[in-house]
């Protein structure tokens, strides 16, 4: 603590030093206008005394000059009794304290205790606002940091973001999913402001992890719920829509919990249907009582989704004029929910009306995604192989030959988009060759009642005994023709295979040798039936257009 | 791997979630997943978004679900499949007895 004093009558100063003293106070005096004015370089952190005795006109106006304002925190006047033009000086300046002479030294001390005080109330208070200040600033990068994984560039979605306070009680998060689907949340939190927000960190990354992997909606609205559950107290819960649109655009499953209800809009702008909540918020039940059920709906192509937060329909509802659920559908229906003039409109009711939460909209138009993965390919290793497989019968006893097989070339550069297809036509041929030449299995089998269990029940039987037989699978990679050749084998009887006929699809066989003729080119028969041999493209255009 | 089924909408839809590789080595799993299920579903989903890869007996699976729940009561959709597994049942012409996504 320290005290800057101008004071030019010497008893007075003496009076001075000796209760600051008493007080253990530091103390600059100064006795003339300008070495005070260089004294008060930080006047916030100090007490500052003036007394105006024997001060000439000119300095008294210098002295008005420099302590108008706020910059001087604490500031005490003495003024003589007598001096009623010095009174009505120190009354312009507005002291914190006015002290008149002659006083008593009591009274002097009583007076600069109670301005000390003061001054350190000041200074622990301007401390905590810089520390709230610096935590505030701390907090809402974190928040921006939890939101930055938001997507963004997205061209088929709009919002109107509007929050009460700094930190926004309305969560929405937005990402996609690894196979085109966009996954879309919007909340509410109870409240609002920082207590309301800090739900949104942990609902936020567990929203992009689970988003990233994929997950259904189910999965992610009770992963989310129980981490709310446990981690805000009971008067806080978060309601909450959350929304997959599918990579084609044509169906919604959505999880909604005390949200008001979302709902789609046609091209005219009329509400076609409801998405009406079925469930608590977030947040409430324990992981057992909790139910995740979500909906699937089918949309109309360009059909809009409107989500939004109560904070909309309730705009208005401290002063008992709320806009409601209808007044809202008519005011977007009119703009035909537009997004800009949907926000000028909401702006004009927010101002009439008066807002006291915060508001959030989200429209997302249904439309194929445009974000399918088949898109982002990876050249082709360049390096040209060619594998042959000697399958005995203890080979295929004991596991999937072709699942092994192709788990290593999965890793092979560029491989991996084609995995599933080759998987597909290599296991028809190789199940082929085990189930028909190997164990002899007939499919007329299948046509009878149970015939399908019945047959792969069979085929696990003879194949648990198979003691004889051998399976050769050929691939022969050439870089340069973008195709792999596939060979499959067997030492069985063969078949007639000049007999096959186009098999309709919806028969119960013959189904696995139409895969191959569709997925691969080339194919063709020979060892009377015991060989088949085919191409399967490499081509990450015919991949594409799928 | 296993599947996951669950109900949804009160009831009227029920979800499966077909995981990894779809193929005979599932026949009684997947068939134990939708017997018993519930009278009042009229949505029977197969959700794909996991599944690696099928093969034709996959299809036989599925036919066969088909059949043995009344399909006329019933409508029965193939969501989130992945390109490959999309392009098996377009070969297949599964679009003739199935809503296909």
């Amino acid at each position: 603590m320290a005290a800057i004093v101008f004071c030019k009558d010497l008893k007075l100063s003496a009076e001075l030093t000796q209760s600051l003293g008493d007080l253990g106070v530091a103390m600059r005096l100064s006795h003339d206008v300008s070495t005070f004015t260089s004294a008060l370089q930080q006047p916030t952190t100090s007490l500052v005394c003036v007394a105006l005795a024997e001060t000439t006109a000119d300095e008294r106006e210098a002295l008005a000059t420099i302590l108008r304002g706020d910059e001087v925190g604490v500031l005490l006047m003495i003024v003589d009794v007598l001096d009623d033009q010095g009174f009505q000086q120190a009354e312009a300046i507005d002291p914190t304290a006015l002290l008149a002479t002659p006083f008593h030294t009591i009274e002097l001390n009583y007076e600069l205790r109670n301005l000390l005080s003061i001054l350190e109330n000041r200074q622990q208070q301007v401390k905590v606002q810089e520390r709230a200040m610096q935590e505030q600033s701390i907090v809402e990068n974190i928040f921006a940091n939890a939101l930055s994984r938001n997507m963004q560039d997205y061209p088929h979605i709009d919002t109107i973001l509007l929050p009460f306070t700094t930190f926004n009680g309305d969560l929405y998060l937005f990402a996609r999913g690894p196979l085109g689907s966009i996954y879309l949340l919007l909340g509410d939190f109870t409240g609002h402001g920082l207590p309301a927000a800090i739900g949104t960190l942990p609902t936020a990354q567990t929203f992009f992890a689970m988003a990233k992997r994929g997950a259904p909606v189910s999965k992610i609205v009770y992963e989310v719920n129980q981490q709310l559950h446990q981690l805000l107290p009971t008067s806080l819960f978060f309601c909450a829509t959350v929304i997959e649109l599918s990579a084609s655009g044509r169906h919604l499953s959505w999880w909604s919990g005390g949200m008001p209800p979302a709902f789609i809009v046609d091209e005219e702008g009329k509400v076609s249907e409801e998405l009406t909540p079925q469930h608590l918020p977030l947040g409430v039940l324990n992981a057992d009582e909790f139910d995740s059920a979500l909906t699937f709906t089918y949309v109309s192509a360009g059909a809009r989704l409107i989500l939004y937060t109560d904070g909309v329909i309730e705009l208005g509802a401290q002063h008992n004029r709320p806009l409601g659920y209808q007044g809202f559908q008519q005011l977007g229906s009119h703009v035909n929910w537009e997004i800009n003039a949907l926000k000028d409109a909401l702006l004009a009711e927010r101002e009439s009306r008066g807002a006291n939460d915060d508001l959030s909209l989200v429209k997302l138009c249904c439309v194929p995604t445009g974000l399918d993965p088949s898109t982002r390919s990876h050249p082709l290793t360049p390096l040209p192989f060619r594998i042959k497989l000697r399958l005995t019968s203890e080979v295929m006893r004991r596991m999937d030959p072709v699942e092994e097989l192709l788990s290593g070339i999965g890793q092979l550069r560029g491989f991996a988009e084609f995995k599933a297809g080759l998987y597909t036509v290599i296991t028809e041929a190789y199940n082929n060759a085990l189930e028909h030449g190997i164990l002899q299995l007939s499919s007329d089998l299948k046509q009878q009642e149970n015939g399908f269990e019945r047959y792969y029940q069979e085929r696990t039987y003879r194949l648990s005994r198979l003691r004889r037989g051998l399976i050769l699978i050929e691939l022969d990679y050439q870089p340069t023709e973008n195709k792999i050749r596939i060979a499959v084998e067997d030492d069985g009887d063969g078949f007639d295979c000049d007999a096959l006929e186009e098999h309709s699809m919806q028969q119960v066989s013959g189904r696995g040798l139409m895969l191959i003729r569709e997925l691969t080119t080339q194919v063709s028969w020979s060892k009377g039936g015991r060989r088949i041999e085919f191409f399967y493209a490499l081509e990450q255009e015919l991949q594409r257009s799928l | 791997m296993s599947l996951v089924t669950e109900y949804a909408h009160d009831g009227k839809q029920f979800i499966i979630y077909v995981s990894g590789h779809f193929d005979f080595s599932r026949v009684q799993e997947f068939r134990n997943a939708y017997e018993g299920m519930a009278p009042s579903v009229r949505q029977v989903i197969i959700d794909f978004r996991a599944t690696e890869h099928i093969d034709s007996s996959g299809l036989g699976m599925l036919l066969n679900m088909r059949k043995s729940l009344a399909p006329e009561q019933r409508r029965f959709h193939l969501v989130n499949c992945t390109p490959t597994v999309r392009k098996v049942f377009d070969i297949s012409r599964f679009d003739k007895l199935f809503v296909i996504d």
